[in-house]
Protein backbone atom coordinates (compact mmCIF):
# COMPACT_ATOMS: atom_id res chain seq x y z
CA UNK A 1 0.00 0.00 0.00
CA UNK A 2 1.12 3.35 -0.83
CA UNK A 3 3.11 5.12 2.40
CA UNK A 4 0.06 8.01 1.56
CA UNK A 5 -2.57 6.26 0.88
CA UNK A 6 -4.86 5.10 4.40
CA UNK A 7 -7.91 3.96 3.00
CA UNK A 8 -11.21 4.63 5.57
CA UNK A 9 -12.46 1.05 4.81
CA UNK A 10 -11.59 -2.48 5.30
CA UNK A 11 -13.02 -5.49 3.55
CA UNK A 12 -12.93 -8.48 6.24
CA UNK A 13 -13.11 -11.91 4.14
CA UNK A 14 -13.80 -14.74 5.71
CA UNK A 15 -12.84 -18.14 4.34
CA UNK A 16 -13.64 -22.34 4.99
CA UNK A 17 -10.57 -24.72 4.21
CA UNK A 18 -10.80 -28.73 3.94
CA UNK A 19 -7.40 -30.02 3.68
CA UNK A 20 -5.44 -27.54 1.30
CA UNK A 21 -8.33 -26.46 -0.27
CA UNK A 22 -9.56 -23.02 0.28
CA UNK A 23 -12.97 -20.91 -0.29
CA UNK A 24 -14.07 -17.39 0.30
CA UNK A 25 -17.60 -17.56 1.51
CA UNK A 26 -18.17 -13.73 2.78
CA UNK A 27 -17.03 -10.16 2.11
CA UNK A 28 -18.43 -7.24 4.62
CA UNK A 29 -17.42 -3.91 3.99
CA UNK A 30 -16.01 -2.40 7.31
CA UNK A 31 -14.85 1.24 8.48
CA UNK A 32 -11.65 0.14 10.09
CA UNK A 33 -7.70 1.00 9.50
CA UNK A 34 -5.83 -2.11 8.15
CA UNK A 35 -2.47 -2.78 9.46
CA UNK A 36 0.51 -1.71 7.10
CA UNK A 37 2.09 -3.57 4.28
CA UNK A 38 4.49 -6.17 4.95
CA UNK A 39 7.49 -5.63 2.43
CA UNK A 40 6.06 -6.14 -1.26
CA UNK A 41 9.64 -7.32 -2.99
CA UNK A 42 12.60 -9.67 -1.60
CA UNK A 43 10.20 -12.57 -0.14
CA UNK A 44 10.83 -15.15 -2.89
CA UNK A 45 11.25 -18.41 -1.66
CA UNK A 46 10.14 -18.03 1.60
CA UNK A 47 8.66 -19.96 4.07
CA UNK A 48 5.11 -19.13 5.91
CA UNK A 49 2.05 -17.47 5.13
CA UNK A 50 0.95 -14.24 3.61
CA UNK A 51 -1.81 -12.70 1.30
CA UNK A 52 -1.26 -10.38 -0.89
CA UNK A 53 -3.60 -7.41 -3.09
CA UNK A 54 -2.77 -7.50 -6.62
CA UNK A 55 -3.73 -4.49 -9.10
CA UNK A 56 -4.60 -5.13 -12.91
CA UNK A 57 -1.11 -5.68 -13.95
CA UNK A 58 -0.57 -8.43 -11.35
CA UNK A 59 1.52 -5.99 -9.51
CA UNK A 60 1.55 -6.77 -5.57
CA UNK A 61 0.17 -3.73 -3.75
CA UNK A 62 -0.07 -4.79 -0.34
CA UNK A 63 1.34 -7.73 1.14
CA UNK A 64 0.60 -9.16 5.06
CA UNK A 65 2.41 -12.29 7.05
CA UNK A 66 0.27 -13.96 8.88
CA UNK A 67 0.26 -16.50 11.57
CA UNK A 68 -0.91 -19.53 9.01
CA UNK A 69 -4.73 -19.94 10.05
CA UNK A 70 -5.15 -23.58 8.37
CA UNK A 71 -4.54 -25.24 11.35
CA UNK A 72 -2.75 -28.90 10.60
CA UNK A 73 -2.64 -29.19 14.64
CA UNK A 74 -3.72 -27.87 18.10
CA UNK A 75 -1.28 -26.01 20.13
CA UNK A 76 -1.78 -27.64 23.54
CA UNK A 77 -0.19 -25.92 26.78
CA UNK A 78 1.01 -26.82 30.08
CA UNK A 79 0.81 -25.12 33.08
CA UNK A 80 4.45 -25.19 33.49
CA UNK A 81 4.75 -23.25 30.30
CA UNK A 82 5.66 -25.43 27.61
CA UNK A 83 3.71 -25.98 24.61
CA UNK A 84 3.16 -29.54 22.21
CA UNK A 85 1.06 -29.63 19.12
CA UNK A 86 -1.45 -32.35 18.56
CA UNK A 87 -1.97 -32.97 14.94
CA UNK A 88 -5.29 -32.49 13.61
CA UNK A 89 -7.28 -35.87 11.62
CA UNK A 90 -9.13 -33.70 9.17
CA UNK A 91 -8.15 -30.11 9.08
CA UNK A 92 -11.09 -28.06 8.41
CA UNK A 93 -12.30 -24.82 9.56
CA UNK A 94 -13.14 -21.21 8.82
CA UNK A 95 -10.26 -18.20 9.15
CA UNK A 96 -10.80 -14.31 7.99
CA UNK A 97 -8.60 -11.74 7.14
CA UNK A 98 -9.01 -7.63 6.67
CA UNK A 99 -7.49 -6.47 3.41
CA UNK A 100 -7.63 -2.32 3.06
CA UNK A 101 -10.21 -1.26 0.63
CA UNK A 102 -7.89 -0.22 -2.11
CA UNK A 103 -8.97 1.05 -5.66
CA UNK A 104 -7.61 -0.53 -8.23
CA UNK A 105 -6.76 -3.53 -6.60
CA UNK A 106 -8.93 -6.06 -6.80
CA UNK A 107 -6.98 -9.51 -6.39
CA UNK A 108 -7.01 -11.27 -3.52
CA UNK A 109 -4.01 -13.86 -3.57
CA UNK A 110 -3.12 -16.43 -0.68
CA UNK A 111 0.31 -17.52 -0.55
CA UNK A 112 1.19 -20.37 1.90
CA UNK A 113 3.65 -23.21 2.52
CA UNK A 114 2.39 -26.45 1.85
CA UNK A 115 1.85 -28.38 6.03
CA UNK A 116 3.84 -31.63 6.01
CA UNK A 117 2.34 -34.83 6.25
CA UNK A 118 1.52 -35.51 9.46
CA UNK A 119 3.46 -37.49 11.93
CA UNK A 120 2.49 -38.74 15.09
CA UNK A 121 5.08 -38.42 17.43
CA UNK A 122 5.11 -41.55 19.07
CA UNK A 123 7.34 -43.19 22.32
CA UNK A 124 11.07 -41.58 22.75
CA UNK A 125 12.66 -45.16 21.29
CA UNK A 126 10.11 -45.18 18.38
CA UNK A 127 11.47 -41.16 17.98
CA UNK A 128 14.67 -42.21 18.17
CA UNK A 129 14.34 -45.08 15.22
CA UNK A 130 12.07 -42.68 12.95
CA UNK A 131 13.63 -41.37 9.93
CA UNK A 132 14.31 -37.37 9.87
CA UNK A 133 11.39 -35.16 8.37
CA UNK A 134 10.56 -31.82 8.98
CA UNK A 135 7.28 -31.41 11.31
CA UNK A 136 6.58 -28.20 10.07
CA UNK A 137 6.47 -27.03 6.41
CA UNK A 138 9.90 -25.40 4.99
CA UNK A 139 8.81 -25.45 1.73
CA UNK A 140 8.50 -22.00 -0.17
CA UNK A 141 5.30 -20.43 -0.01
CA UNK A 142 2.99 -21.00 -3.11
CA UNK A 143 0.03 -19.76 -4.44
CA UNK A 144 -3.08 -21.80 -2.67
CA UNK A 145 -5.94 -19.51 -3.68
CA UNK A 146 -6.77 -16.71 -5.79
CA UNK A 147 -10.01 -14.43 -5.63
CA UNK A 148 -11.07 -11.30 -7.35
CA UNK A 149 -12.82 -9.02 -4.83
CA UNK A 150 -15.33 -7.64 -6.86
CA UNK A 151 -16.85 -10.39 -8.30
CA UNK A 152 -20.93 -11.19 -7.46
CA UNK A 153 -20.45 -7.99 -5.70
CA UNK A 154 -23.40 -5.21 -6.88
CA UNK B 1 -25.07 -27.47 23.58
CA UNK B 2 -25.22 -24.35 21.65
CA UNK B 3 -26.19 -20.64 21.60
CA UNK B 4 -30.10 -21.98 22.89
CA UNK B 5 -27.90 -22.37 25.85
CA UNK B 6 -27.46 -18.62 26.51
CA UNK B 7 -27.89 -15.28 25.62
CA UNK B 8 -25.72 -11.79 24.45
CA UNK B 9 -26.58 -9.33 26.87
CA UNK B 10 -24.45 -5.93 25.24
CA UNK B 11 -20.83 -4.75 24.69
CA UNK B 12 -18.52 -2.81 27.34
CA UNK B 13 -15.29 -0.89 25.68
CA UNK B 14 -12.93 -1.39 29.01
CA UNK B 15 -10.33 -0.02 27.62
CA UNK B 16 -10.68 3.13 25.30
CA UNK B 17 -8.17 4.70 23.45
CA UNK B 18 -10.31 6.25 21.01
CA UNK B 19 -12.03 5.62 17.81
CA UNK B 20 -12.65 1.98 17.06
CA UNK B 21 -11.55 2.76 12.98
CA UNK B 22 -8.66 3.85 14.04
CA UNK B 23 -7.67 1.08 16.91
CA UNK B 24 -6.25 -2.06 16.69
CA UNK B 25 -9.83 -4.30 18.71
CA UNK B 26 -9.18 -6.97 20.80
CA UNK B 27 -12.83 -8.44 21.46
CA UNK B 28 -12.98 -10.75 24.83
CA UNK B 29 -15.66 -13.24 25.39
CA UNK B 30 -16.78 -14.98 28.18
CA UNK B 31 -18.20 -19.10 27.94
CA UNK B 32 -19.50 -21.20 31.06
CA UNK B 33 -20.48 -17.89 33.35
CA UNK B 34 -24.20 -18.04 34.22
CA UNK B 35 -25.72 -14.39 34.55
CA UNK B 36 -25.25 -14.45 38.26
CA UNK B 37 -21.19 -14.55 37.38
CA UNK B 38 -20.65 -12.41 34.98
CA UNK B 39 -19.06 -9.95 37.78
CA UNK B 40 -16.86 -12.74 38.48
CA UNK B 41 -16.36 -12.76 34.42
CA UNK B 42 -16.31 -8.57 34.14
CA UNK B 43 -12.90 -8.90 36.83
CA UNK B 44 -11.61 -11.45 34.88
CA UNK B 45 -11.78 -9.53 31.48
CA UNK B 46 -10.24 -6.78 32.88
CA UNK B 47 -7.70 -8.93 34.60
CA UNK B 48 -6.42 -9.73 31.40
CA UNK B 49 -6.59 -6.41 29.99
CA UNK B 50 -4.11 -5.14 32.65
CA UNK B 51 -2.00 -7.89 32.14
CA UNK B 52 -1.69 -7.26 28.68
CA UNK B 53 -0.81 -3.62 29.66
CA UNK B 54 2.32 -4.92 31.34
CA UNK B 55 3.16 -7.21 29.29
CA UNK B 56 6.01 -6.33 26.37
CA UNK B 57 5.54 -5.34 23.54
CA UNK B 58 1.33 -4.47 24.48
CA UNK B 59 3.08 -2.19 27.03
CA UNK B 60 4.45 0.20 24.15
CA UNK B 61 1.72 -0.55 22.10
CA UNK B 62 -1.09 0.06 24.31
CA UNK B 63 -2.25 3.50 23.26
CA UNK B 64 -3.39 1.80 20.23
CA UNK B 65 -5.22 -0.88 21.72
CA UNK B 66 -8.92 -0.84 22.33
CA UNK B 67 -10.05 -3.62 24.32
CA UNK B 68 -13.88 -5.23 24.63
CA UNK B 69 -16.01 -7.20 27.06
CA UNK B 70 -18.65 -8.80 25.69
CA UNK B 71 -21.18 -9.91 28.11
CA UNK B 72 -22.61 -13.56 27.33
CA UNK B 73 -24.52 -15.53 29.76
CA UNK B 74 -24.88 -19.14 29.61
CA UNK B 75 -27.40 -22.02 30.97
CA UNK B 76 -24.82 -23.87 32.91
CA UNK B 77 -21.53 -22.60 34.98
CA UNK B 78 -18.59 -24.49 33.76
CA UNK B 79 -17.19 -26.20 30.72
CA UNK B 80 -17.82 -29.66 29.76
CA UNK B 81 -14.72 -32.07 30.61
CA UNK B 82 -15.44 -35.58 29.34
CA UNK B 83 -14.98 -38.50 31.45
CA UNK B 84 -12.99 -40.63 28.85
CA UNK B 85 -10.32 -38.34 28.86
CA UNK B 86 -7.44 -38.63 31.29
CA UNK B 87 -8.44 -36.77 34.10
CA UNK B 88 -11.71 -36.18 33.31
CA UNK B 89 -14.68 -35.17 35.82
CA UNK B 90 -16.56 -36.06 33.61
CA UNK B 91 -19.18 -32.56 33.93
CA UNK B 92 -21.32 -31.14 31.51
CA UNK B 93 -22.09 -27.74 30.62
CA UNK B 94 -25.14 -26.20 28.57
CA UNK B 95 -22.61 -23.28 27.48
CA UNK B 96 -23.47 -20.54 24.57
CA UNK B 97 -19.85 -21.20 23.06
CA UNK B 98 -19.71 -24.84 24.02
CA UNK B 99 -16.82 -25.30 25.97
CA UNK B 100 -15.13 -28.98 26.30
CA UNK B 101 -11.82 -29.84 27.61
CA UNK B 102 -10.06 -32.67 26.24
CA UNK B 103 -11.44 -31.20 22.19
CA UNK B 104 -9.49 -34.34 20.96
CA UNK B 105 -10.21 -37.16 23.18
CA UNK B 106 -7.17 -36.99 24.85
CA UNK B 107 -5.69 -34.68 26.66
CA UNK B 108 -7.62 -32.40 28.61
CA UNK B 109 -5.78 -29.46 28.77
CA UNK B 110 -6.83 -28.50 24.98
CA UNK B 111 -10.10 -26.60 25.66
CA UNK B 112 -11.89 -25.48 22.93
CA UNK B 113 -15.05 -23.68 21.94
CA UNK B 114 -16.99 -23.09 18.72
CA UNK B 115 -14.66 -20.48 16.91
CA UNK B 116 -17.20 -19.74 14.13
CA UNK B 117 -19.54 -18.22 16.95
CA UNK B 118 -17.23 -16.72 18.72
CA UNK B 119 -15.96 -14.88 15.82
CA UNK B 120 -19.73 -14.29 14.69
CA UNK B 121 -20.45 -12.45 17.85
CA UNK B 122 -17.22 -10.53 18.28
CA UNK B 123 -17.97 -9.39 14.26
CA UNK B 124 -21.27 -8.76 15.23
CA UNK B 125 -20.81 -6.70 18.43
CA UNK B 126 -17.01 -5.16 17.72
CA UNK B 127 -17.59 -4.59 14.06
CA UNK B 128 -13.73 -3.42 14.04
CA UNK B 129 -12.30 -6.85 15.77
CA UNK B 130 -9.04 -7.38 15.17
CA UNK B 131 -8.81 -10.56 17.59
CA UNK B 132 -10.93 -12.28 19.80
CA UNK B 133 -10.38 -14.52 23.05
CA UNK B 134 -12.63 -16.65 25.07
CA UNK B 135 -12.54 -16.95 28.41
CA UNK B 136 -13.75 -20.42 29.73
CA UNK B 137 -15.29 -20.02 33.50
CA UNK B 138 -13.07 -22.78 34.90
CA UNK B 139 -10.75 -23.86 37.49
CA UNK B 140 -9.24 -26.37 35.12
CA UNK B 141 -6.19 -25.69 33.16
CA UNK B 142 -6.60 -25.47 29.60
CA UNK B 143 -6.52 -23.21 26.39
CA UNK B 144 -6.10 -23.56 22.90
CA UNK B 145 -4.67 -21.13 19.89
CA UNK B 146 -6.07 -20.29 16.41
CA UNK B 147 -7.80 -17.33 14.98
CA UNK B 148 -9.98 -17.13 18.16
CA UNK B 149 -7.74 -18.05 21.37
CA UNK B 150 -9.25 -19.97 24.50
CA UNK B 151 -8.26 -20.08 28.03
CA UNK B 152 -9.74 -20.75 31.56
CA UNK B 153 -9.42 -19.29 34.63
CA UNK B 154 -6.85 -21.55 36.09
CA UNK B 155 -3.37 -19.64 37.00
CA UNK B 156 -1.21 -19.31 33.92
CA UNK B 157 -3.56 -19.93 31.80
CA UNK B 158 -3.57 -16.20 30.59
CA UNK B 159 0.07 -16.99 28.98
CA UNK B 160 -2.06 -18.77 26.22
CA UNK B 161 -3.63 -15.66 25.28
CA UNK B 162 -0.31 -13.59 25.25
CA UNK B 163 0.94 -16.40 23.39
CA UNK B 164 -2.07 -16.04 20.47
CA UNK B 165 -2.30 -12.31 20.71
CA UNK B 166 1.82 -12.64 19.27
CA UNK B 167 0.55 -14.85 16.43
CA UNK B 168 -2.42 -12.34 15.48
CA UNK B 169 -1.23 -8.75 16.46
CA UNK B 170 2.00 -9.34 15.22
CA UNK B 171 2.57 -12.22 12.92
CA UNK B 172 4.81 -13.47 14.86
CA UNK B 173 6.35 -17.51 14.82
CA UNK B 174 6.45 -19.82 17.37
CA UNK B 175 9.88 -20.18 19.62
CA UNK B 176 9.35 -23.70 20.78
CA UNK B 177 12.60 -25.52 21.52
CA UNK B 178 10.43 -28.94 20.84
CA UNK B 179 7.36 -29.16 18.69
CA UNK B 180 5.68 -32.33 20.40
CA UNK B 181 6.56 -31.31 23.91
CA UNK B 182 10.43 -31.82 25.36
CA UNK B 183 9.68 -35.16 27.04
CA UNK B 184 8.41 -36.86 23.87
CA UNK B 185 11.61 -37.95 22.45
CA UNK B 186 11.30 -36.70 19.32
CA UNK B 187 14.08 -35.73 17.09
CA UNK B 188 14.95 -33.26 14.62
CA UNK B 189 13.52 -30.36 16.58
CA UNK B 190 16.87 -28.48 17.03
CA UNK B 191 17.49 -28.39 12.99
CA UNK B 192 16.11 -26.64 10.34
CA UNK B 193 16.74 -26.67 6.20
CA UNK B 194 14.03 -24.55 4.46
CA UNK B 195 14.17 -21.53 3.05
CA UNK B 196 14.07 -17.97 4.86
CA UNK B 197 10.57 -18.05 7.23
CA UNK B 198 8.49 -14.80 6.53
CA UNK B 199 8.09 -13.93 9.95
CA UNK B 200 10.31 -11.35 11.63
CA UNK B 201 11.11 -13.13 14.68
CA UNK B 202 12.82 -16.48 13.15
CA UNK B 203 15.47 -16.50 10.43
CA UNK B 204 17.67 -19.33 8.85
CA UNK B 205 20.17 -16.77 8.63
CA UNK B 206 22.86 -17.41 11.48
CA UNK B 207 24.70 -14.14 10.53
CA UNK B 208 23.98 -11.48 13.06
CA UNK B 209 25.71 -8.81 10.32
CA UNK B 210 22.86 -9.67 8.05
CA UNK B 211 20.05 -10.91 10.14
CA UNK B 212 16.65 -9.26 9.17
CA UNK B 213 16.64 -7.54 12.76
CA UNK B 214 20.56 -6.60 12.89
CA UNK B 215 20.09 -3.19 14.65
CA UNK B 216 16.76 -3.23 16.12
CA UNK B 217 16.10 -2.89 19.59
CA UNK B 218 14.28 -6.41 20.26
CA UNK B 219 15.76 -6.44 24.10
CA UNK B 220 12.22 -5.21 25.31
CA UNK B 221 10.00 -6.78 22.68
CA UNK B 222 11.12 -10.75 22.88
CA UNK B 223 13.85 -12.94 22.51
CA UNK B 224 15.90 -13.25 19.40
CA UNK B 225 15.99 -16.81 17.70
CA UNK B 226 16.73 -18.61 14.62
CA UNK B 227 15.40 -21.67 13.87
Amino acid sequence: MPEHEQPRYALRVTFEYEGAQVRMISRQRVEMTSLPSHARDGYERHVGFWYELRDATNKTVYRRVIHNPIQADYEVFSSEGSVARRPIANPRGTFEIVVPELTGAPHLVLYGTPHPPTVRVGSPSAEAARPFVPRVGTEPAREIARFNLLEGLP
Amino acid sequence: MSTFDGMILGVTKIVDHGRDTKRWNLAILGDGYQAGELTSYAGDAQELANCLQTTPPFDTLWPAINVHRVDVSSTDSGADDPASCPGGSGATASTYFDATFCSDQQVQRLLTVNAVTARNVATAQVPQVNMTIVIVNSAIYGGSGGQVAVFSKAPGADEIAIHEMGHTAFGLADEYSCFAGCSSGETGHDSYTGGEPAQPNVTANGDPATIKWAGADRGRHGRTHHL
